[in-house]
């Protein structure tokens, strides 16, 4: 990290274009959005207009906010100067030290960065309440908070981490290695790369803000009509998982652009690394699917404020219509979060097994499988809802042929380690890990695609078990292994080892044993979204809530491991220390602002690990081993 | 030092884990798992939950002896070699594997399917059932309102009450309705759910098979007190369900009459943030 | 030439380490346009699919009571100005390869996708009927101004390509701003969607 110091003091270094100012004229528009919205006023909107539920006061405050932030933040200053016939730039703040991170940086690396920290920010905050579902739970009667105050916090911690963590892996580390992998300079679109970063900010502290403005009692899926029942927290909701689409779809584009267009010399689609593949996949469905909730968001804030009826059976709308709108992005969303996690899981094992990537046509198939295959299956989330019965079946069909592409994935890993040589660094533990973590997870998803036993299992906690296995112990495990494997580079600084040890076991025991018997809680009838739930379910509660005390400690852990490596101790990597012949490794630390001085060029396979096998023995009973 | 079979070894481990785990799992775990023998439908999933295992067995065996072997015999050792062997591909396995996972996938589906359309497996099937039971059937409304259910017997007069009895060893044909948000009538004893929505008439049939009393709960986010719409229903012999629905028309006869004339679903006014 | 230890070699360039070929930039906008109308395409499909779904459930008999019709004069108004603003910028895109004047035609462009909105607007001010009119009419409401959101940021670019343009008049005519190609392309694509949408919402 660059942390020169400019002589100037540290006052004046506030003053410009920064979050602070984001911030602060941020907070102007959102009075001035308030004061606006009330001054509104049309036939068949008196009624809430008085009474503090003013949905269009909320709406269009947000709607200022996150104009006054983004100005503040110097984002409007080169659309305008471009509105006066001003040529395009593809560069800003890229120099000046540590200021760059607080603002709009056009270096890919800083937004990295930038993003690394943010997310781990409400990575935290849904931690945090995920901490809070845990001790509620451990008694069957309501004790912590009232019904409602329950239902904010799973609302809010679903939301919070299905709407962020989308971003947590393509984020920082596709933004920062991505360009580096492929040999660019800079992403295609550098200012919309920093646009999605502070949108996404701006997103996650709206979200928050809903507590201000009586919480949401919809949990992250927003049913309607309950979606137009509830109170003005669920305006924040809904600009929340706007922005938040609409920072999923740039950063897509931009992914997309960069990979596609941008690729060095001799870089061919067969030796681009399979994290890129990984990211291009996620980043196709992003733009597909992200515009899909965009709309039906919109299409609720339109029955909460021009008081329209989509969702409203008793006037010619449908709660079916958000259920299929909502699913069709939704499914394809937890493949987003479950893409990049494939992409770092087979881009590190190669590394720690010192072997080529085995099988890397297959893995890209699987990954392109996948991502094609999650258009078709989105009404397995409604077997129960009484839409389309008849169609049932094809989408049992359909979801069940998704563990086939998932299934090239886990062969190509599993393959990888076929006479290897590994080694047991802690992010190669996260893989490992993953694999454990994900079959759960996946296998567990196959059960509830089967129509029958999705009947008694829907609605109950073996879907929230599912779930948290493919995405915590799926995604959140490979982004560890992306922390620990990659921030030596992004910071020039090396973890403490036995920390991240410990880290690593209390997490990965402290999640199998939170997650594994709310399996047995559903199957014994647990519903979701319940801080009332029948006493004899009490004990596994309470294991459950105290393994997730244990989880949280581990995440302590972890962020000990990060003030005391990164802040306290500052122990300088090596410059390779996992020995990796991927092209990031290759450039200086810290990475120059403009990556590389020359144009690289290609010119070998990826994943150029291992010795050649030897050459066949002379024919003898057919060979029976792999490879 | 030649190489030792790594491959046959796996295959016989696995074989061998596969051949002892799966009756284990198969014949003496999964019967007694949820939803239990309720009804015909719970039996069902019960079946259909323990064929799923009995797949899901090996491929879980395979998963274990693989990884367990190779994370002891392919670790780096001291004074081993640094790399591993560069194998990139090999045609064999992967055909073998794309094939095996299709059929197994394709054959769950199928078992799937036809368990579903035994009676529907005792999910709602919307308005117009596909998988229906055959013989006589006792229609059964639910009522899902803002924070509780009502049940509805249209062939007793269209009396409405307060709490859920049925008879034993009859088909049931519950249609599941809404008068506001979603619902999810939930008897996770006897293997049913389907979701209660405002103006759909989504049909789920049973047919419990012992005389018990069974958990109802609400299974879809329906705003406060979601997690306080629970109930306790019965199954009862014929006789006696006879005689407590004649004391629930003389109880409750006299208020369904104010209540709006039975119908599939009803039609409650919007939800509209304005007046 | 350095040969970097792991997979690559370091070429020495003849331009320098911010120099970049132009296409590059071109590449990205041209892949860029094409992304985002897939998106596009995305988000009305959504309202493609309220319409229809909406309308094959009827719910309540409300789907579309009687004397719910939109206006259709302002219809046939909207879709005609939006039809020629992408036909003026597709003239544009044309004439800049030809190497003719583009500039007029472009800021035709914006006249006209402006004018367009406008009359949206004068719409909303003369129908007869409000959002709470059943399905078809929330899908209308809905339908018809997000599309006119989507119009404004397309003639935000336009109008980013036309200044451009009217900065470099004077300088040479042939410098054609990059993109203006891929707008085109855009603009074409969202008038299709538009024409799409008066066809289904005012003639269906
Ligand atoms: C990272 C996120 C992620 C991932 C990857 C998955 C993966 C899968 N999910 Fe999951 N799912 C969610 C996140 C995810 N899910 C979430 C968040 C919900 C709930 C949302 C809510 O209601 O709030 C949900 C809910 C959900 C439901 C609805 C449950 C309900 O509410 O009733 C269903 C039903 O079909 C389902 C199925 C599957 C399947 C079949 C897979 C498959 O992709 C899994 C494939 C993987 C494997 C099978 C393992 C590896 C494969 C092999 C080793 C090959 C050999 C195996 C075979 C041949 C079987 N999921
Ligand atoms: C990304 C997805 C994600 C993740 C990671 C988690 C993580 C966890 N979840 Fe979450 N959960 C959801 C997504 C997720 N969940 C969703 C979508 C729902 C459904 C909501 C709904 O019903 O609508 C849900 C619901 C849900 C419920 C059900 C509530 C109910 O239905 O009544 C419960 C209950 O136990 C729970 C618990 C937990 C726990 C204990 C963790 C733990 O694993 C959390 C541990 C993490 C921490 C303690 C934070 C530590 C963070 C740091 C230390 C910062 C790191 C810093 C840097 C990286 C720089 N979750
Ligand atoms: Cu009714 Cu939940
Ligand atoms: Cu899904």
């Amino acid at each position: 990290m660059n942390t020169e110091r400019t002589a100037r003091s540290p006052l004046r270094g506030l003053i410009g274009f920064n979050v602070v100012s984001g911030i602060l004229l941020g907070i102007v528009g959102f009075y001035f959005g308030w004061w606006l919205g009330h001054q509104i006023h049309f036939t068949n909107y008196e009624y809430v207009a008085d009474t503090g539920q003013n949905d269009i006061a909320l709406f269009l405050a947000y709607l200022f906010f996150v104009v006054g932030f983004l100005g503040g933040l110097g984002f409007l200053r080169y659309p305008l100067a471009r509105m006066t016939g001003r040529e395009p730039s593809h560069h800003e703040n890229e120099e000046g030290g540590i200021r760059r991170y607080f603002g709009l940086c056009t270096d890919h690396k800083v937004i990295g960065l930038q993003y690394l920290l943010g997310i781990g920010i409400f990575f935290f905050i849904g931690g945090v309440n995920a901490m809070l579902i845990r001790a509620e739970l451990l008694r069957p009667s309501p004790q912590l908070f009232g019904a409602g105050n329950y239902l904010t916090i799973v609302s809010l911690h679903g939301a919070m981490m299905m709407g962020i963590m989308t971003s947590g892996v393509l984020g920082p580390f596709a933004n920062y290695f991505v360009p580096l992998m492929i040999g660019a300079k800079r992403m295609a679109f550098p200012r919309i790369e920093s646009l999605t970063f502070w949108l996404l900010m701006a997103a996650g502290a709206i979200l928050t803000s809903a507590v201000f403005f009586g919480g949401l009692p919809t949990g992250w899926t927003g049913y309607g009509p309950l979606n137009v029942q509830a109170n003005m927290g669920m305006d924040s909701y809904i600009i929340f998982f706007i922005l938040v689409g609409v920072s999923m779809t740039l950063l897509g584009l931009n992914l997309i652009a960069t990979i596609v267009t941008m690729r060095a010399p001799g870089l061919t689609w067969g030796r681009l690394p399979i994290f890129c593949w990984g990211a291009l996949s996620t980043s196709g469905l992003m733009v597909l699917a992200a515009p899909v909730l965009a709309a039906v968001l919109l299409m609720v804030g339109l029955d909460r404020t021009a008081q329209t009826s989509f969702f409203q059976t008793a006037s010619g709308g449908s709660p079916y219509l958000y259920e299929n709108l909502f699913w069709f992005f939704g499914h394809p969303e937890v493949y987003v979060l479950a893409l990049p996690g494939f992409g770092i899981i087979l881009e590190l094992v190669p590394v720690f097994a010192r072997k080529p990537l085995w099988g890397y046509r297959l893995a890209v198939a699987g990954m392109l499988g996948v991502a094609l295959l999650s258009f078709f299956v989105w009404q397995h989330h409604l077997f129960v809802s009484g839409i389309n019965a008849a169609l049932r079946p094809f989408y049992m069909l359909s979801t069940e042929v998704i563990s086939v592409p998932t299934g090239f994935i886990f062969l190509c890993g599993m393959a990888t380690l076929w006479r290897a040589s590994i080694r047991y660094t802690v992010p190669m533990l996260f893989c490992l890990a993953w694999f454990f973590n994900f079959f759960i997870g996946g296998i567990t998803g196959v059960f509830l695609s089967d129509t029958p036993s999705n009947v008694s299992t829907h609605g109950s906690f073996f879907v929230m078990a599912h779930f948290h296995y493919t995405i915590m112990g799926g995604l959140v495990f490979a982004f560890f292994a992306a922390i620990y494997y990659w921030v030596p580079k992004m910071t020039g600084l090396r973890f403490n080892e036995a920390l991240a040890k410990v880290h690593f076991w209390a997490m990965f025991i402290a999640f199998n044993s939170t997650f594994a018997p709310l399996f047995a809680a559903g199957l014994l009838g647990m519903p979701r979204r319940v801080s009332t739930y029948a006493s004899s379910l009490q004990p596994i509660n309470i294991w459950v809530s105290v393994s997730a005390f244990v989880l949280g400690l581990s995440m302590l852990v972890f962020l000990a491991n990060v003030l005391y490596s990164l802040v306290i101790a500052r122990k300088p990597a090596e410059p390779n220390p996992w020995d990796s012949k991927s092209l990031e490794w290759q450039v200086p630390t810290p990475v120059p602002v403009h990556n590389f001085d020359k144009v690289p060029v290609i010119d070998s396979e990826p994943y150029d690990y291992g010795t050649p096998p030897p050459p066949p023995r002379p024919a003898k009973a057919p060979a029976a081993a792999p490879g | 030092m030649p190489e030792p079979p790594h491959f046959r070894r796996i295959l016989i481990l696995w074989a061998a884990l596969s051949i002892i785990a799966t009756p284990i799992v198969v014949l003496v775990w999964a019967p007694g798992l949820p939803p239990g023998n309720g009804s015909n439908v719970a039996s069902g999933q019960v079946t259909d939950n323990a064929v799923l295992l009995g797949v899901v067995t090996p491929i879980a065996a395979l998963m274990i002896v693989f990884f367990t072997y190779a994370l002891i015999v392919f670790r780096r050792r001291d004074g081993g070699p640094e790399e591993g062997l560069a194998i990139r591909d090999h045609r064999g396995i992967q055909t073998t594997w794309l094939a095996a996972t299709s059929v197994i996938v394709l054959l769950l589906a199928a078992y799937g399917t036809i368990r579903l359309f035994d009676e529907g497996a005792g999910g709602g099937q919307g308005p117009d059932p596909v998988a229906k039971p055959s013989g006589s059937v006792l229609p059964v409304q639910v009522i899902a309102q803002q924070w509780e259910f009502t049940f509805r017997y249209p062939t007793f007069g269209g009396v409405e009450t307060p709490h859920l009895a049925l008879p034993v060893d009859r088909n049931i044909a519950l249609h599941v309705t809404s008068l506001d948000v979603i619902h999810s009538f939930w008897a996770h004893d006897l293997g049913v759910k389907a979701d209660a929505n405002p103006g759909v008439d989504n049909v789920a049939y049973v047919r419990p098979s012992e005389v018990r009393s069974f958990s109802i709960r609400c299974a879809e986010l329906c705003g406060l007190f979601h997690g306080h719409m629970f109930d306790t229903g019965e199954v009862m012999s014929d006789g006696s369900f006879l005689a407590w629905i004649h004391r629930a028309q003389v109880a409750f006869g006299p208020g369904t009459g104010a209540l709006p004339k039975f119908r599939s679903h009803y039609n409650p006014a919007p939800h509209r943030r304005a007046g | 030439m350095v040969k970097l230890p792991g997979r690559g070699r370091q070429e020495s360039s003849a331009d320098g380490p911010l120099d970049e070929p132009p296409e590059v930039h071109e590449r990205n906008l041209w892949l860029g346009a094409r992304v985002i109308a897939g998106t596009t395409i995305m988000f009305f499909a959504a309202f493609v699919f309220a319409y229809f779904y909406l309308h094959s459930l009827n719910n309540s008999n409300l789907w579309r009571p009687a004397g719910v019709d939109p206006p259709q004069r302002y219809g046939v108004a909207i879709v005609l100005l939006l039809v020629a603003s992408a036909g003026a910028l597709a003239y544009a895109s044309w004439a800049a390869r030809e190497n003719r004047g583009w500039l007029a035609a472009a800021g035709t462009a914006l006249v006209l996708g402006l004018a367009g909105c406008l009359v949206q607007v004068f719409e909303y001010a003369n129908l007869h009927f409000s959002p709470t009119d059943g399905g078809y009419a929330s899908v209308f409401i809905g339908w018809t101004t997000l599309f006119v959101v989507f119009v404004i940021l397309t003639m935000y670019w336009v109008e980013v390509l036309f200044a451009e343009g009217v900065r470099n008049r004077g300088a040479d005519e042939a410098t054609v701003p990059p993109g203006l190609a891929d707008a085109a392309f855009y603009w074409g694509l969202l008038a299709g969607i538009g024409v799409l949408s008066w066809a289904i919402l005012y003639l269906l």
